[in-house]
Parts: structure tokens; C-alpha cells; sequence
């Protein structure tokens, strides 16, 4: 193999992995700070391609435009989901609802899929893309301008959120009710406040990849299962909660389908994937980089 | 500053308060004594917010806060350093701290209270980077009560900061309550350290079974012919 084909391989195995990443540092976010094992993740994702798709095809936004909009709807969509399901569901039990939270994320999903075929009919919604031409990294390797900017938009989105997690007072709160609730309170903070922003922040960066993508992968109902599962995967690799794990999983998870792909075809992905999650849990059940407990913590 | 009226309070089904009413004034350092089970660390966690009462009010600075969710009293000024510490293990002494004085936003005042409690505290100025879960027992009782202290409190609740220390400490911890009692931060106290607490505190309550059964200046308390027998094992 050389070196062109090595640095492709690379280029594509980074992009991939960059918006892995993304969706898996949203679902670690929800796990670690709120303790809900969120299967409705991938809806989120597909709220922001439809949001794209309305934004950019029907109402002629700009593509930046049309991704910042999809951003912020599904900021808005999240925040909108946690008061009004998790938030009363939180008040009204005795505190053993957490245990079934993965259900009732599993019934949002259902809801979420259901209404998008509702209102929208089953048909995909897709652009062709959003800029045209590639750049030409080298001779030979050349990445289209929609997955460079969708390659930019997760880096700095990571980023972005990196900083606010370890910088800001913000930040330090989420990690606070992450690793103990009633410090926090002790401390303070408004517990409902940050499970509400932390929800919104995850579903927006869910919305940020659902955009960003949308001319690879177009829009349709149930098109949250594929980006839903591949999150879990990366999350489960690295071990629940862990915040930074999720990021360098993504990474990791991203090259090796690529390597993966381009070695032994696209059926023997998520063989190989799901092969190496089972090796990987069965000597470390916390993860590769969890620690012994399971109770998911924003970790440095 | 702190006054509780005939509060009751539950875990479920089961009544552990029956009408407890205690006062503390400001700049006073009262202590709530008693065996374990008695329901001190309820009261604390009542008066903190952390548990609803079911009956009786709790007013701290005139205002009713009865109810309220802890986080917002809180940040009226009052701070409960709970037996369990509820540090956060994964954070630095320095962003323990730092989360301590969450929600002030004038910076000078946080850096001369940062200040403050790091002299208090030398062991924990030299440690400050360090992750809260890699402190030694004493270290942690130290950040603990430093957190509690960062925001300026108007009261300071403490639960049983003694329990698992070694007698050098527990003097160092006792110290350190005192030179805030002289500083005038107001301070209720529970401890099991029954000896200890009457002698240095002006005025204890003793709580048995959900209940007030004694009351007084530590010095009387200290003759007083059940307590001699219940606590001080003479």
C-alpha cells in the first residue's frame, strides 16, 4: 500500500472519526452528568438533518446558516424534551426512575421516529451537497468540501465544548453533579438547571452532526438507529461517562471501519467493530478507559 | 440568625424528628449532641434543605426557609459540611474549593476568600492540585470544611467532622472551629465527641430519639447527672 493510498485512508478514517466523536461525547454528556442511558440519541441526530434539510433546501439558508440553524433547533428541542419528560418524571418518583430511563429514551425514539413519518412521509430528504468541489490534499487524495467542513464543524465543536467543560464555572457545575449531586447542591447549584443545558448542549451537538452530514447521509425517519448504535459502540469501548474516552474512542472507532473498509469491504465493518467491543469487554467490562465503577463521571 | 421550630421530619414511613426546636444566635458556636440514630444528622439535613420537614418551621435570618431546595439556601448564606464530606473526588482541591464559592461573582472577594481558607488550611495550599479522592482522611475533612467556608457563610453547619480521625486531628479540626468562632462565623455543631463539645462550645442541645431531652450552657450539661451516665461514662 503506499503512501497516497495510506494518507486517504487516513483522511477519511479522521473525518469519520471526527463526527463519532461528536455524537459520542453528546451521549457521554448525558450519561456522566444525568445518569440516563439515552437510546434516543440518534433521533436527536436525525432532528437536526431534517432541520437541515427544511433550513437549507426549502427555505434557501446558506449552508452555514443551515447547519447553525439545525444547531440551535435541536438545542432548543432538547432543552424542550428534558423539562417536559425527563424533568417531571425526575420530580414525581422516589429516584429509582434512572434505572428505567433507558426505557423511556427508548420510547422517545419510538415517538420521535413516528412523528417524523407522520408529518413527513417516509421519503428521504436529501441534498446532493452542500459545496461543491473537493480540495486536493495531494495528488491522488482529494476530501470533498461538504465532509472537510463537516470534518471542521466536529473538531471545533469538540473543542469548543472542551473548553466549556473545563474552564467555565459552567463547566466545573456540570462535572460537579456528574460526580456528586448533593455537593453540588451543597454547593449551590441548580441541579435541574444543569440536567436542562446539559441535555440541550448534547442534543445539539447530536444536531451539529445530523447537519453536517446530511448531504452524505440524507434525512428520513428512522434514520437515527445507524449514528444512535455507532455512539454506543464508541461510548461502551471506552467506558459510560467517560467524557474525554468518548472523544479519542470516536477517533479510534473512525479509523479502524475505515482501515476496516478498505481492507476487507464494507459487510465486514461492523463485524470487526462489534468483534473488538466484545474481545475488549470481556477482559475490561469498565472500558478501556473506565475505572471500576460503572456510575458514568466527566473525567479528566 | 438560625431558629427552629418543633420540626418533624421522615424517611418514608419512619418519623425520625418529633418536634425539635433549637435557636442559634449570631456568632454563637452551639453543638447538638447525642447517641447515634438520634436524629442530629437530620436535623442538619433538614435545616440544609436536603430533607423536607413535614411539620414546624426553620427561619434562618428572619426569612422562612422551610422547604426551600438546598441549593437556594445555600446561597442565602448558609453551609452544611456533611459526615460523608460529598467532595467531588475527580476535581482538583483547588476546583473543589473554587465550586465552593459557586455563584460570587465579585472576584476580589473570591480571591481574598480563596486566600482565607488556604491559610487556614496550609496542608491543603500545598496540595492544590492534587485530586480530592487522593487526600488523606484528615486532608479531606480539612477541604471539606474549607468548601463550606469559601463562600463566607452566614452559618456554618458541620456534621460529626471528628469521626475517623486520629486524636491529633481531631484536636487540629476542633482548632480550627475555634479560630472561626473567634472570627465570629457562626456555628452549629453536631458531634459525637460528647466531652469535647460541651467544653468547647457555649450552650448544646441533646437530641435522644428524635427529641430534645436536654439543654443548656456546656458547663452545667457537664454536671448534669445523665449526661454524666449516657455520655461522659462517669
Amino acid at each position: 500500500m503506499d503512501l497516497t493510498g495510506l494518507l486517504a485512508l487516513a483522511v477519511t478514517g479522521l473525518v469519520r472519526g471526527g463526527l463519532y466523536a461528536l455524537m459520542a461525547l453528546g451521549l457521554a454528556l448525558v450519561f456522566g452528568v444525568m445518569n440516563i442511558a439515552h437510546f434516543a440519541h440518534g433521533e436527536i441526530y436525525a432532528i437536526g438533518a431534517y432541520a437541515a434539510y427544511f433550513a437549507y433546501a426549502v427555505f434557501g439558508f446558506s449552508p452555514i446558516l443551515a447547519i447553525v440553524a439545525a444547531g440551535i433547533t435541536s438545542f432548543v428541542a432538547g432543552m424542550l424534551i428534558e423539562k417536559g419528560l425527563f424533568y417531571p418524571l425526575r420530580k414525581g418518583s422516589k429516584g429509582d426512575w434512572l434505572m428505567n430511563s433507558f426505557l423511556v429514551t427508548v420510547g422517545l425514539s419510538f415517538v420521535l421516529k413516528n412523528g417524523a413519518q407522520a408529518i413527513w412521509g417516509a421519503q428521504f430528504r436529501g441534498i446532493s451537497q452542500y459545496w461543491e468541489d473537493s480540495i486536493r490534499i495531494l495528488p491522488g487524495v482529494s476530501l470533498a468540501y461538504d465532509r472537510a467542513i463537516a470534518f471542521v464543524i466536529s473538531i471545533a465543536a469538540i473543542v469548543i465544548f472542551w473548553l466549556i467543560l473545563r474552564r467555565t464555572e459552567f463547566g466545573r457545575a456540570m462535572r460537579a453533579v456528574s460526580q456528586n449531586e448533593t455537593g453540588a447542591l451543597l454547593v449551590g447549584i441548580d441541579l435541574d438547571r444543569i440536567q436542562s443545558i446539559t441535555f440541550a448542549l448534547s442534543s445539539m451537538l447530536a444536531g451539529l452532526a445530523g447537519a453536517a452530514m446530511l448531504s452524505i447521509l440524507p434525512a428520513y425517519p428512522s434514520m437515527g438507529m445507524t449514528p444512535n448504535n455507532k455512539s454506543w459502540f464508541v461510548v461502551m469501548l471506552v467506558g459510560l461517562g467517560n467524557v474525554g474516552g468518548s472523544i479519542v474512542g470516536g477517533f479510534m472507532v473512525g479509523i479502524l471501519e475505515t482501515v476496516t473498509y478498505y481492507f476487507l469491504g464494507g459487510g465486514w465493518q461492523d463485524v470487526v467493530s462489534l468483534s473488538v467491543l466484545i474481545l475488549i469487554l470481556l477482559f475490561k467490562p469498565s472500558g478501556l478507559f473506565g475505572t471500576t465503577e460503572v456510575k458514568g463521571r466527566l473525567e479528566r | 440568625m438560625l431558629e427552629v421550630r418543633d420540626i418533624e421530619a421522615r424517611y418514608g414511613h419512619l418519623q425520625v424528628l418529633w418536634g425539635i426546636s433549637l435557636h442559634v444566635a449570631q456568632g454563637e458556636f452551639v453543638t447538638l449532641v447525642g447517641p447515634n440514630g438520634a436524629g442530629k444528622t437530620t436535623t442538619l439535613r433538614t435545616i440544609a434543605g436536603l430533607i423536607k420537614p413535614m411539620a414546624g418551621e426553620v427561619e434562618f435570618m428572619g426569612k422562612p426557609i422551610g422547604g426551600l431546595p438546598a441549593n437556594r439556601i445555600s446561597q442565602m448564606g448558609l453551609s452544611f459540611v456533611t459526615e460523608d464530606l460529598d467532595l467531588f473526588e475527580q476535581m482538583s482541591v483547588r476546583e473543589n474549593l473554587l465550586l465552593g464559592a459557586y455563584g460570587i461573582r465579585d472576584k476580589d472577594k473570591l480571591a481574598s476568600s480563596m486566600d482565607f481558607v488556604l491559610d487556614l488550611f496550609p496542608r491543603l495550599a500545598e496540595r492544590q492540585k492534587q485530586l480530592a479522592g487522593t487526600l488523606s482522611g484528615g486532608e479531606r475533612k480539612m477541604l471539606a470544611l474549607a468548601r463550606g467556608l469559601v463562600s463566607d457563610p452566614k452559618v456554618l453547619l458541620v456534621d460529626e467532622p471528628s469521626l475517623g480521625l486520629a486524636p491529633l486531628l481531631v484536636e487540629s479540626v476542633f482548632e480550627a472551629l475555634q479560630a472561626l468562632h473567634q472570627k465570629g462565623v457562626t456555628i452549629l455543631l453536631v458531634e459525637q465527641n460528647v466531652g469535647t463539645a460541651l467544653q468547647m462550645t457555649e450552650r448544646s442541645y441533646v437530641l435522644e430519639q428524635g427529641r430534645i431531652v436536654l439543654q443548656g450552657a456546656g458547663a452545667e450539661l457537664l454536671q448534669d447527672e445523665h449526661v454524666k451516665s449516657a455520655y461522659l461514662g462517669i
